[in-house]
């Protein structure tokens, strides 16, 4: 036989598990490190928030209230006289709940439907996409609290109305996803060695669409937040006295010119979040391109 | 139809009999007949190659075998490909991907995208052994490290952990060549395997499936336009032209004492180190005729050099020219 065999040198330091390299490629990416790190802080506050808040978020002092930082009070009290700080480290919980549950009720539903759609195609895929065209229609904000109201005030209640509006965007990435992937040499290679639609659907359609989708979920969790916020500012969603990061910016922006720290800290925690996650989702976009993988290529 | 004749005068039944096959595509302009009625044999332990200019219709007769065409555009409109006393244009879709794969295999043109970016080269070698021979696990590692080894990729235990963006196209198609041949199929279809590869590699490609055939009585239809190839590989040539078949014969016979023109052209075409030294190369004038306006009469007729009346109005069959060898010409009608 043939002994000029040519080798490509195997890359040196490749990682075992697919996953590991791809945690790695993330933090390679500076901007997704950053963002990581973010989202770690958040999670443990929020985990840990009994522990780490000086004061009970519920207790009131009402003979100081609205007190302007301090040193017992670091952030200052709100207009029931409620330590902020200790209310901003409960509502992470708040917040950081709803983005992930909605976000990932959105994207289960809209990766499911966009499944259908783009394999299936034809009338099916008109259909769904006609559906989803119709919600687009519609301003998510506008949609999200008819629903929300229609449903009535509450935290699942929100999230709820978040996922039937989120899986729009995810049926149409997934979808187009779909589309293009089946198309490529290597499906028509998985049904010449005589694979399922169904599996050449899970195993070589699914993989390679995951990208994008993991990239929208995690920026969708800086959307939901934004949207949970928007929809406590309004009056719905969260109910009182839970704290939550839009409830707070919608009381303190009563005392905007008293006390903008009330309303000021809550925002930056919310942006905080929501730029937090879209730098995840930045990196991921990068790191789960497996041309890209490897090599300390993505560096940023 | 009278490819019949020439085929069975081999002694074995034929593994894979294929009989009129006709493929169309349904496009905005009408319907285009890509393969037209073709008929040829494929015997145990033989290499036949498909030989034929861009868009004759090789690649798809490789896929209408085992009924990959794309539907729509593309439709089997009719025609038998008989395997194992089944016509695999019958059988159900259950029947054929138990077909695919495990008894015909199929090698595709370009290894840099026929195999999936997000898994390892080990993980994709399996599922051919996972999906018709029920290994698992310590089994199919084991398989397809010998896999690996039968084509020369060496450190195969380290390699199977690579993804394939880290092989070379070569090893890649060493790879698919792995994978079509991990369930011992009766027949590999490799359609054009080493076109997207360097000179250098082809030969050790070819040779890795030469070996396929010789040591396990592996019948491969080899697709390509490499005339060169055809000559040091092939036991028998089918030439196509338009869809059709012009002309089948051994290999040697191609070579040696070819009937039809276009084939006579295709030859011409090529350098020879046993031809006459100072010839000229010379190319085959015109294109082909276009699909959706078929000519009346031999589709070769206008590009022909020695054409006459009767093959602008009729369109010859193939006949029998000699020894097991046919020409659809009316030329050798003529005698």
């Amino acid at each position: 036989m043939s002994e000029v065999v040519r080798v490509a040198p195997i890359p040196p330091g490749r990682s075992r598990s697919a996953r590991l390299a791809l945690l790695r490629a993330v933090f390679q990416h500076r901007l997704a490190s950053v963002g990581l790190g973010i989202i770690a802080v958040l999670c443990f506050i929020a985990v840990f928030a009994p522990l780490l808040a000086p004061y009970s978020p519920y207790d009131q002092d009402l003979y100081k209230v609205l007190a302007p930082p301090s040193a017992a009070h670091w952030l200052g009290t709100d207009n029931l006289g409620r330590d902020l700080f200790s209310r901003l480290l409960y509502g992470a919980r708040v917040s950081l709940f709803v983005g992930i549950v909605s976000s990932a009720l959105s994207a289960a539903l809209g990766v499911a439907i966009g499944l259908v759609a783009g394999f299936n195609g034809g009338v099916i895929d008109a259909i769904i996409m006609r559906v989803t065209d119709a919600f687009l229609c519609f301003p998510p904000l506008i949609f999200i609290l008819a629903m929300s109201a229609a449903l009535g005030p509450g935290l699942q209640n929100v999230m709820l109305s978040f996922a039937l509006f989120g899986w729009t965007g995810f049926a149409r990435i997934t979808r187009g996803q779909v589309l293009q992937i089946r198309e490529l040499p290597f499906i028509e290679a998985a049904r010449a060695i005589g694979m399922s639609p169904y599996w050449i659907m899970r195993r070589h359609i699914l993989p390679n669409a995951v990208a994008p989708i993991l990239v929208a979920i995690t920026i969708t969790v800086g959307t939901a937040i934004l949207i949970e916020t928007g929809v406590s500012f309004l009056g719905l969603g969260v109910q009182p006295p839970t704290a939550s990061w839009g409830k707070e910016l919608r009381i303190g922006f009563t005392y905007l010119e008293t006390a903008p720290l009330f309303s000021l800290a809550p925002g930056l925690m919310i942006s905080l979040a929501v730029v937090a996650f879209n730098f995840v989702g930045d990196g991921l976009r990068d790191a789960l391109d497996p041309r890209l993988r490897g090599a300390g290529l993505v560096r940023r | 139809m009278s490819g019949l004749s020439s085929n069975s005068g081999i002694e074995s039944p034929a593994l894979l009999g294929v009989r009129n096959l006709t493929v169309d595509f349904c496009t905005d302009a009408g319907i285009v007949t890509a393969v037209d009625h073709i008929s040829f044999d494929l015997h145990a332990g033989e290499i036949v190659a498909l030989v034929g200019e861009s868009g004759c219709g090789k690649s798809t007769t490789a896929l209408a075998l085992l009924r990959l065409i794309a539907n729509p555009p593309g439709r089997i409109a009719s025609g038998e490909v008989r395997f194992r006393g089944k016509d695999l244009l019958q059988v159900s879709e259950a029947e054929i991907r138990q077909i695919r794969g495990n008894h015909i295999a199929m090698i595709f043109q370009d290894p840099m995208t026929s195999l999936n970016p997000v898994y390892t080269i080990g993980r994709q070698l399996g599922e051919p052994l996972e999906l018709h021979k029920g290994l698992h696990g310590g089994a199919r590692l084991e398989k397809s490290l010998a896999l690996l080894e039968s084509v020369n990729i060496p450190e195969p235990r380290q390699r199977r952990q690579c993804y394939p963006h880290q092989f070379s196209g070569g090893m890649q198609q060493r790879v698919m060549i792995a994978m079509g041949m991990s369930c011992d199929p009766d027949i590999i279809i490799a359609d054009e395997p080493t076109t997207a590869l360097d000179v250098t590699i082809q030969a050790q490609l070819l040779e890795l499936l030469q070996a396929q055939v010789a040591h396990h009585g592996t019948a491969l239809l080899l697709i390509t336009h490499n005339l060169g190839v055809v000559a040091r590989y092939a036991d028998r040539v089918n030439v196509m032209y338009f869809g059709r078949i012009v002309e089948s014969a051994s290999a040697d016979e191609i070579f040696a004492a070819p009937r039809h023109p276009y084939t006579v052209g295709l030859l011409r075409c090529v350098p020879r180190f046993d031809g006459p030294t100072g010839q000229m190369l010379r190319p085959i004038e015109g294109q082909p005729p276009d699909a959706l306006n078929p000519l009346r009469g031999c589709p070769f007729h206008p590009r022909c050099p020695v054409a006459f009346d009767l093959c602008r109005k009729e369109e010859p069959m193939l006949t029998q020219v000699g020894d097991n060898h046919e020409s659809a010409c009316w030329l050798n009608a003529r005698g």
